[in-house]
């Protein structure tokens, strides 16, 4: 999406149309100001906030579940049909995209295929372990309470399920906040919401409807992934490396961001089919426990790339050059954080 | 011109009557009127109300609604952020203004339909009471393109192939996060949509 730094030649339509909205609109923002008004909550008790994080994580993966699941950014809305199994160490999943052009998504532990069924287009990609095996919590979590505190924000009721309501409230400004509801038995996620220092919630991703502890139907994800009639297929396999290799480094870190993976990769839109390019972008994964921040670096191509910023939903982009290479960072965190990246980033040989 | 001057008030008053009814051609002096002048805004406060109840059993909102709303709307369209600054042109990056030039436009065609939508259901408001209720099920739908100032166009018009790709990318690592949460799977799945 594209919005303009003080649209102020909209100003004389504004003032009219806000006079106009503001007597037919009122229950509207009524209603918003009431919801801004939140008392106090008190903060989580340390073993208390680790312990609900924990079930929380392993329930994502452990737990057999299906739903719909709708994500809202910058009033565009979109919902999809998830099914989630897991059988001893091997997990199944199943996403079928329920708006636009039809999608779906089935992994098998680290391998995921993506089909378009109206183009018969089909991608195949091997995640990188870092990706995959997020069980580097023990880790991250000390971090994320390092950089954020947990609020505990009471009860609320998310798809007829009971649900426990945080908030991980950032300890400085480089990052968002979120809201988190988790279901009371399992500890499964029903909601997220990204929430800027404003108050105003950025992104939402929320079940409408979800059955926790259903039947592990792995042959529903495996039985597709091995029917490719038809279909051109794609692959793609990241290949790793670390920053200092390649020839780069952050002269200064970004608080709270730590590196946890770097690599070689193509980055093919599924859009251009078979012009699939070489390995020639490099992409450096920062995380805070919570949430991360993408570094692509790559040669800089004039048909290709535009300087700017970028925002959809909490996602902040920035693109800009340095030197003969083109960097972009990007990640749910405010721009300024992602401008102290792309000043830190140096080339070392 | 004094306020307390009674011409002034009359002149004004022609103004706001005349916006309410529908008849554009006094909107800036009104809109002036209402910004500077807070008897402007009460009295356009009772128009409102006036015209309200000849057509409503609901009695309506605080006189200093408007202006509250308005003072919101400003604080929020202050805060959004920078979006997409296009690059110095070159011969090469014609295409790109092209597209730079969607957003803002379809934002200022959304405000026009709203604007469009409330005026004609205004004028003919007066005739038709089923006529009222019809605008006060349209706007609220119209709401958020206008009240979050530019941008709350629809999603997929403003997605960018190019930036896609690295959407894609950068959210295969999601599962990083000390959560995991099956929101950023779907998230990323939803990025990789492919243009055709």
């Amino acid at each position: 999406m594209l919005r303009l730094t003080r649209p102020s030649y909209f100003g004389q339509h504004l003032l009219a149309a806000a006079m106009t909205l503001a007597t037919v609109l009122w229950p509207l923002s009524g209603a918003a100001g009431a919801a801004a008004a939140a008392p106090p909550a008190p903060i989580a008790s340390g073993s208390d906030a680790r312990g609900w994080l924990q079930r929380i994580h392993n329930a994502a993966s452990q737990r057999n579940y299906q739903g719909t699941l709708v994500v809202t950014a910058n009033g565009g809305v979109s919902s999809s049909r998830l099914a989630h199994y897991c059988e001893g160490k091997q997990y199944f999943e199943r996403i079928d995209m329920l708006d636009g052009q039809p999608q779906r998504v089935y992994r098998h532990n680290g391998q995921v295929l993506t089909l378009w069924p109206t183009a018969k287009l089909a991608r195949i990609e091997q995640r990188d372990a870092v990706a995959l095996f997020p069980a580097v919590l023990s880790g991250s979590e000390e971090q994320l309470f390092e950089r954020y505190e947990m609020l505990s924000e009471g009860g609320d009721r998310i798809a007829g399920h009971e649900a426990a309501v945080f908030l991980l409230r950032p300890r400085d400004g480089h990052r968002f906040a979120q809201r988190l509801w988790a279901e009371r038995g399992s500890g499964l996620l029903l909601r997220a919401d990204v929430v800027a220092p404003d108050g105003r919630v950025l992104e939402t991703a929320a079940f409408t409807e979800l059955t926790i502890g259903v039947k592990a139907q792995p042959e529903s994800v495996l039985g597709p992934m091995r029917k490719l009639d038809g279909y051109r297929v794609l692959r793609s396999a990241p290949q790793r490396t670390d920053l200092q290799a390649e020839g780069w480094r952050l002269k200064a870190p970004v608080a709270g961001f730590r590196e946890i993976s770097c690599v070689k990769r193509s980055l093919e839109g599924a859009g251009d089919g078979e012009r699939v390019g070489s390995a020639d972008v490099l992409q450096t994964i920062f995380s805070d426990g919570l949430t991360h921040v993408s570094v692509f670096v790559e040669p800089f191509r004039a048909d290709r790339h535009r300087a700017g910023t970028a925002a959809f939903g909490a996602t902040h982009t920035l693109m800009q050059p340095l030197g003969p290479h083109w960097v972009t960072v990007m990640g749910d965190v405010p721009l300024a954080t992602l401008k102290q990246f792309a000043a830190a980033l140096e080339r070392v040989r | 011109m004094n306020r307390d001057d009674p011409t002034y008030q009359q002149v004004h008053r022609e103004a706001l009557s005349a916006l309410l009814d529908g008849q554009g051609a006094e909107t800036d002096r009104a809109c002036r009127a209402w910004r500077d002048d807070p008897g402007a805004r009460a009295d356009w406060h009772a128009y409102l109300l006036i015209g309200e109840l000849m057509r409503s059993d609901d009695v309506h909102c605080a006189p200093q609604h408007d202006a509250q709303f308005l003072g919101r709307l400003r604080a929020r369209l202050a805060a959004e952020p920078v979006m997409l600054m296009p690059a110095p042109v070159t011969a090469s990056a014609q295409r790109s203004w092209r597209r730079a030039w969607v957003a803002p436009a379809a934002i200022a065609a959304g405000f026009v339909a709203v604007a469009g939508v409330l005026v004609v259901t205004r004028v003919a408001a007066p005739d038709a009471a089923t006529t009222d209720r019809s605008a006060a099920l349209t706007s609220p739908a119209a709401a958020p393109s206008g009240t979050s100032g530019a941008g709350s166009v629809e999603g997929r018009l403003i997605r960018n192939a190019e930036l896609d790709r690295y959407l894609a990318a950068h959210r295969q690592y999601s599962n990083t996060s000390a959560l995991a949460a099956p929101g950023g799977r779907v998230r990323n799945a939803a990025a990789a949509a492919p243009d055709r």
